[in-house]
């Protein structure tokens, strides 16, 4: 059809039209004057299910839930001016954990622009930085190629959020529909493909080595590169551990598995990690919290190996001596053809193996307060690793990454890079969206709940069934740990022991609220919430002084790391 | 001349593109020494020459950052190759008129007087940067008030080279269509 010929409709019917085209079925969003008329005919679009969050934030973090839940791109709106700035932290964690979101703004009239006018802020400055791209629409006939390009590029290369500004104006304007089939950005090839000589040169430095080790991350679970990676480590017998956002991306029961690597991650990993002599390092940024400090991070390495879809990540922080820039899928798969069998390197693996006996993950379970630990393994009787958790930042997003057992990808969801309190729980609801067929899980410490814990009405009003794990430690939790660690044990600005009661903040929100201070009592609320269909909200009050163990001090290298002091 | 290194970015003419480059070398730490932006035979592309100071860091992590822009379709360290570079700038003095032919003298053949009116006389010079400053040396004794200078513009001398050719027949080479997607879509 050419453009004369095509049907005339609004630039919100088109807008609304092309995410039709784009797949999308679930939208997290928040109307005001700049996004009317997207709204306006929204109802017109019942393919289009939409969300009405009670706080922009949560949309963002809602879109990013489904989107890791998922693999799919996650799509928020907002309207100018507060509503567009309220997506920004969401955007900002979306981007440093490279999640595909498209966000869409409204903004004001396109004769208003530049004029202070109401609500208008100037969105595409302030989200520069924290988007991987972003478009400003200034005629009613680029909406289509421009949601178009603006899902390609999300989700393509390093995936990342992208932000549609789009004037009112043009909302109502009248344009033809046409949806392009190609992209206007030839220029923009995002490198997939590996190169041959480059993996065959790693294929030879692993098979050389005594002491391989791999390290996997977030890439791993972006590219669907999970199967590749076992069949690569299976083939040689190559210890796997995991960064905070790889978690999933190796089965952490797995004999080969080292489990979480870096600031606090397992000890047989870090010293595995100080131990080797080549390194390979798949989708991962490898930045300060994996290395700590860098002269101390793999001191006996002779080959460090970096594949990444992103060029300028390579050498950024370690520079390594082979370098493949691809999909980190495409390149596993290429290097498990190109590495010939071999016998297991039994030494490696004994060594391995005695590193974690003599430095197991431990708990205290010795007073009278329920332990973190203990409400984690509960909760995974019930759920094996069925469930998906998406855990908060502090102390609970630690303990659910290590006292758990994820055996596939897209299970646990954490905000990794910019660690941003308040994520858990909109991301939970956006992922029970995404997967509603699983049993969802949010992790949360009290401080960070409170942060979003307004979309328990969206939750309640969808029915969506989340179990909110709330592990109140009546502080900062982390913040106090790091306080008695590192900064002379003044405990200064994180006392939390002045907050709502959470059972009756669930029942005005609505929904069950339960809460349990015993191992008993635990089994007994989890297994009231298992069987509730829809949001339920359980207050565990755990042991204040319970801390996070392992822990590298700060400034410190990976071998100083500190275990959980042996109880009397 | 300073210790920068030389960038050469085609960019895609998109509102903001200024912004983002010069956002991105900011963010990074970089400093930008100069920058000139200007169209290309292609009006969708304008070419930029960015010279950044990166202190101790290699130009590579500036010049990667900048690839990963969506708006810019290439760029390139070009401080070592073969090429050509050329700045303007403009030289008002005063108290020119009795010296007139002195000042013509000493600016040489590449200055040219573009504007006289009493006494002061505004020369155009171009050159490449060591050269400007070089002439502002050669004018010591004269009464310059003021400069305005463009910063450098600069080109491969090699046109077989990628990144010298007009972009558009370099991206016909790839025959324009974009590559399969990998399909990355259920996790299920
Ligand atoms: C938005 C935001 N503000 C501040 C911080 C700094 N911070 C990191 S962990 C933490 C404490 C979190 O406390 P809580 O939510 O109770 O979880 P806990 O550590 O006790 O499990 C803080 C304040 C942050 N990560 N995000």
């Amino acid at each position: 059809m050419t453009r004369d010929q095509a049907p005339e409709r609004t630039g919100a019917e088109i807008l609304l039209e092309a995410l039709v085209r784009e797949g999308v079925d679930t939208i997290f969003g928040y109307p005001g004057g700049a996004n009317l008329p997207i709204y306006q005919h929204l109802p017109e679009f019942p393919n289009l299910k939409h969300v009405l969050v009670r706080h922009e934030q949560g949309a963002a973090h809602m879109a990013d839930g489904y989107s890791r839940a998922s693999r799919r791109v996650g799509v928020c709106f907002a309207t100018s001016g507060p509503g567009a700035l309220n997506l920004t932290t969401g955007l900002a964690t979306a981007f440093m954990d490279s999640v595909p979101l498209v966000a869409i703004t409204g903004q004001v009239p396109t004769a208003m622009v530049g004029r202070d006018a109401f609500q208008e802020s100037d969105v595409i400055g302030v989200s520069m930085p924290i988007t991987k791209h972003s478009y400003l629409v200034t005629d009613v006939k680029d909406i289509a190629k421009t949601v178009k390009e603006a899902f390609y590029v999300a989700r393509t290369g390093r995936p990342g959020p992208v932000l549609i500004d789009l004037p009112r104006d043009l909302q109502q304007k009248m344009g033809p529909w046409v949806f392009p089939d190609t992209i206007g950005i030839p220029w923009y090839h995002p490198v997939s493909r590996p190169d041959p000589a480059a993996v065959a040169a790693a294929a030879r430095a692993l098979t050389r080595a005594k002491r391989p080790v791999i390290l996997a991350g977030h890439g791993v679970l972006l590219s669907a590169g999970e199967e590749a990676l076992l069949k690569v480590a299976e083939k040689q017998g190559i210890p796997v551990g995991t960064t905070l956002l790889g978690v999933g991306a190796f089965p952490v029961q797995h004999p080969l598995a080292l489990h979480l690597t870096g600031f606090m991650g397992t000890g047989w990993n870090l010293n595995a990690v100080i131990e080797c002599d080549c390194l390979m390092m798949i989708g991962m940024r490898v930045d300060d919290r994996v290395t700590a400090k860098l002269d101390g991070f793999a001191p006996n390495c002779e080959t460090f190996i970096h594949i990444d879809i992103d060029p300028s990540e390579h050498g950024k922080n370690v520079r390594p001596q082979i370098s493949i820039v691809a999909d980190a899928r495409e390149a596993l798969e290429a290097l498990e053809r190109e590495l010939p069998e071999q016998p297991y390197r039994t030494d490696w693996l004994l060594q391995i193996d005695r590193w974690r006996e003599e430095h197991p993950l431990r708990a205290k379970i010795a007073n009278s307060w329920l332990q973190p630990q203990e409400v984690l393994i509960e909760m995974y009787k019930h759920a094996k690793s069925e469930a998906i958790v998406v855990a908060d930042v502090g102390q609970n997003q630690i303990w659910a990454a290590l006292w758990w057992n994820y055996d596939k990808p897209g299970l646990f969801i954490n905000s990794g890079g910019s660690g941003t309190m308040g994520f858990a729980f909109p991301a939970a609801v956006g992922a029970k969206f995404a997967r509603p067929e699983k049993t969802v899980f949010c992790v949360t410490g009290e401080g960070g709940f409170v942060m979003t814990m307004q979309e328990l009405s969206t939750a309640v009003e969808h029915k969506v069934d989340v179990k909110i794990v709330i592990l109140n430690n009546a502080s900062l939790g982390m913040v106090r740990q790091f306080q008695d660690s590192f900064y002379g044990g003044v405990r200064s600005a994180v006392d939390l022991s002045v907050m709502p009661d959470f059972v009756k903040l669930a029942d005005a929100f609505g929904l069950p609220g339960y809460r349990a201070r015993t191992v008993a009592e635990t089994r007994d609320v989890l297994a009231k919430a298992m069987a509730h269909k829809g949001p339920v909200l359980i207050d565990f009050v755990i042991d204040p002084e319970a801390n996070v163990y392992p822990i590298i001090p700060l400034g410190k290298q990976l071998k100083d790391f500190i275990e959980e002091p042996l109880s009397a | 001349m300073s210790e920068g290194r030389v960038l050469s970015a085609l960019v895609a003419n998109r509102p903001g593109v200024l912004n983002r480059v010069s956002g991105l070398i900011r963010r990074r730490g970089f400093n930008i020494e100069n920058l000139t932006v200007g169209p290309t035979l292609d009006h969708s592309i304008s070419r930029m020459t960015i010279v950044v100071n990166v202190g101790a860091a290699p130009a590579d992590q500036a010049v990667r950052q900048l690839a990963k822009l969506i708006d810019v379709v290439d760029v390139r360290d070009i401080t070592d190759e073969e090429r050509v570079e050329c700045e303007l700038m403009l030289i008002r003095i005063e108290n020119a008129a009795q010296r007139r032919g002195a000042l013509v003298d000493r600016a040489g053949p590449n200055a040219r007087v573009v504007a006289e009116v009493e006494d002061v006389v505004i020369l155009a010079v171009n050159g490449t940067g060591d050269e400007l400053d070089h002439m502002l040396e050669r004018l010591r004794g004269f009464d310059v008030k003021g400069i305005a200078r463009t910063g450098i513009v600069s080109m491969m001398v090699d046109e077989t080279h990628p990144h010298a050719v007009p972009h558009w027949a370099r991206l016909a080479e790839r025959d324009g269509e974009h590559p399969e997607e990998t399909e990355v879509m259920s996790i299920l």
